[in-house]
């Protein structure tokens, strides 16, 4: 698969000179340890055969018109097949808001893993955003990923967000693609500054054959915010990593993640959370509801280095099975080097309550419903987290679009 | 409205229900009496389809309909109620969008459209206020922190807005003190028509005084082994089941 790759590499180097030593450098770590195998730890729950097999090569431009979601945005931005479309963008709401630079390069996060690393080599994305410091975003920025290319083509993107000190933005990012065996590849590297506030979206909605892999990194800095909820939807395979570093004390991290896992799917999520200084809180909740041969997993890992006194850490994990041949995967790990802090982790994998199911058909809700209302109510106070209701509220529309049809083949 | 003829029922391998018969006429209040193990909740649970309730022999119409060959939804549609002797918790889910969702199901199963959020609002609110219920409550999670008091309160309210042809009230008495019991029958009471029937369970004579029955049965070891006047309960009140029955 690296012969094809490297004759993408060779042309967009050539295209952007600048991108080339990145890319090259990145390309060369690729070849050496290739893509990840279910024998790495972290990558012990995902299936990968989908990318490992066929390498899919960069999709093309495309014109094809993008339906964005409904709702009150101050820009969307639209990136189809891997390429900025600003004839579908609509920014003009932005000026002044959020400043546009290439690709920071020198400060890109090293590479965990093949998957990054072939995101640095073959990005047709590389773009820097700022939030001035003390500007406040009211209305949250749209950013839709779209793939639309039907023959199962990737595109990997990389994006660097910086929030200036006391600034406050809300994105709410949306993949989604075709029904093909396509693959989005994306690396979002976040820095918040002294009580930048940021609150981030993702709902990750891909097509039936679809891949999904993507990293998020964030640096919060002393009083930042972090809150992220993330809904898994659809695909074959979705992996969706977070890693935070809080730097800064009083710093506060959130990371959520809602799985609705159907037949054949997998939704593979890892976090990292790293306290490095003292007296800053972080709080992670994952749940899942998975049908038959459905898989979903979490593993988070929790890191308390030993300056990190005061430290409060929350992490709970819940997941529900349709069926006995629905996988849950749960490792949530803590590792404490400080002695004076509160560190937490639960978990638990159960099924849907049948004297409920019984009570709800004895109140003449059919069983496809009644399934359909246990489930919103398990996951209800998750989207509670939420705190701009419009966004709460697509996102519960995109939920229950598929609630009923769960384990429905 | 509803003939039960020699029903037997088991539960995993014991069977409760050992040839059971009942015939509730439209318009009638019947009441079932018996010990602990007759198997009165069995037959409750046999009448709603539980799934870990399995008929054997004997059958069930409604209506002229085999109730057997109904799912338990559809037999709610049909029109039957069952008043849960421990009526569910169920977190999460709003004591309203619970009632509408049940609504709007038995309605589409009778091919019905759905009902407007007003005017369901105005009937939920109008039955609330007929059983004394707090409107707060409306608003919370199903059962959840509710009292037994309040629970059964809730049943009624349930019925009172699904308004059914034929209510199975399980022990619908049990956990009231008086005040509450005197709002539940009078909920009861309200269902009580010339085109509804009502099948009440219970222990104990004194429902019987606030809703009085056309019939009452007395079920020993899964079977109704006396029937009679509603002088039956006070009988049984006296005397014992072992004695009457």
């Amino acid at each position: 698969m690296t012969k094809s790759y490297q004759t993408e590499v060779e042309r967009l180097s050539a295209e952007v000179p600048a991108t080339a030593e990145l890319r090259l450098s990145a390309f060369e770590q690729f070849e050496a340890q290739g893509l990840p195998s279910k024998r790495d730890e972290d990558w012990r729950y995902a299936d990968l055969k989908s990318i490992t097999a066929k390498a899919p090569s960069l999709a093309k431009r495309s014109t094809e018109t993008i339906a964005p979601l409904d709702g009150d945005f101050t820009a969307h931005v639209v990136y189809l097949n891997g390429h900025f479309d600003l004839a579908q963008s609509d920014v003009a709401g932005l000026e002044g808001l959020l400043e546009t630079q290439s690709l920071d390069m020198a400060n890109c996060a090293p590479s965990l893993d093949g998957f990054m690393a072939l995101n640095s080599a073959l990005m047709t994305v590389g773009v820097k955003n700022t939030v001035p410091a003390g500007i406040q975003i009211d209305k949250p920025i749209f950013i839709h990923h779209a793939l639309r290319d039907g023959s199962a083509k990737a595109a990997h993107s990389k994006r660097q967000l910086h929030v200036g000190a006391g600034a406050a933005v809300t994105i709410i990012e949306f993949f989604e693609g075709d029904d093909s065996a396509c693959w989005s590849n994306d690396v979002f590297e976040v820095t918040l500054d002294e009580g930048a506030v940021f609150n981030h979206i993702r709902l990750i909605k891909s097509g039936a054959d679809a891949t999904f892999t993507g990293k998020v990194f964030v640096e919060a800095h002393e009083k930042a915010i972090y809150r992220s909820f993330n809904l898994l939807i659809g695909g074959v395979m979705t992996r969706n990593e977070e890693h935070l570093s809080i730097v800064g004390a009083g710093a506060y991290g959130q990371i959520d993640t809602v799985a609705l896992t159907d037949s054949k799917q997998n939704h593979d999520t890892l976090t990292t959370v790293n306290h490095v200084v003292a007296d800053a809180i972080s709080d992670q909740l994952y749940r899942s509801v998975i049908a038959a041969r459905g898989k979903a997993s979490y593993q988070g890992k929790v890191t308390v280095a030993r300056d990190a006194q005061q430290t409060l850490a929350d992490q709970g994990c819940r997941a529900i099975l349709l069926d006995r041949t629905a996988e849950a995967n749960a490792k949530p790990e803590l590792e404490i080097f400080a002695d004076d802090v509160k560190c937490s982790h639960g978990a638990t994998v159960g099924e849907l309550d049948d004297t409920a199911l019984f009570y709800l058909a004895a109140r003449g809700v059919a069983p496809k419903e009644a399934r359909a209302l246990l489930i919103e109510a398990f996951i209800g106070e998750m989207f509670e987290r939420v705190e701009n209701e419009m966004l709460r509220d697509l996102l519960m529309r995109e939920a229950r679009s598929v609630l009923k049809g769960l384990g429905n083949e | 409205m509803i003939t039960i003829k020699n029903l037997h029922a088991k539960v995993g391998d014991s069977e409760i229900l050992k040839g059971l018969d009942l015939e509730i006429k439209a318009g009638e209040v019947h009441a079932i009496m018996g010990p602990n193990g007759a198997g009165k909740s069995t037959l409750a649970n046999t009448i709603l389809g539980r799934s870990d309730y399995e008929v054997t022999e004997g059958s069930i119409t409604f209506e002229g309909k085999d109730l057997l060959s109904l799912e338990t939804y559809e037999r709610v549609g049909e029109g039957i109620f069952l008043g849960f002797q421990y009526p569910v918790e169920i977190p999460g889910v709003s004591n309203l969008n619970f009632l509408r969702t049940a609504l709007n199901s038995t309605r589409r199963y009778r091919g019905e459209e759905d009902m407007s959020a007003a005017e369901f609002m105005k009937i939920v609110r109008a039955k609330a206020k007929d059983l004394k219920m707090d409107p707060e409550m409306l608003k919370r999670f199903v059962n959840v922190g509710f009292s037994g008091g309040e629970k059964k309160r809730n049943e009624t309210v349930q019925m009172a807005v699904l308004n059914p042809k034929f209510a199975v009230l399980d022990e619908t008495d049990s956990g009231l003190d008086i005040d509450a019991l005197r709002i539940v029958s009078d909920g009861i009471n309200a269902q009580r028509r010339d085109d509804t029937a009502i099948l009440m369970i219970t222990h104990y004579q004194r429902l019987l005084d606030y809703v009085k029955p056309d019939v009452v049965h007395v079920m020993v070891d899964g079977r109704i082994v006396k029937s009679g006047g509603s002088e039956l309960a006070l009988e049984l009140e006296e005397k014992g089941y072992a004695d009457v029955a």
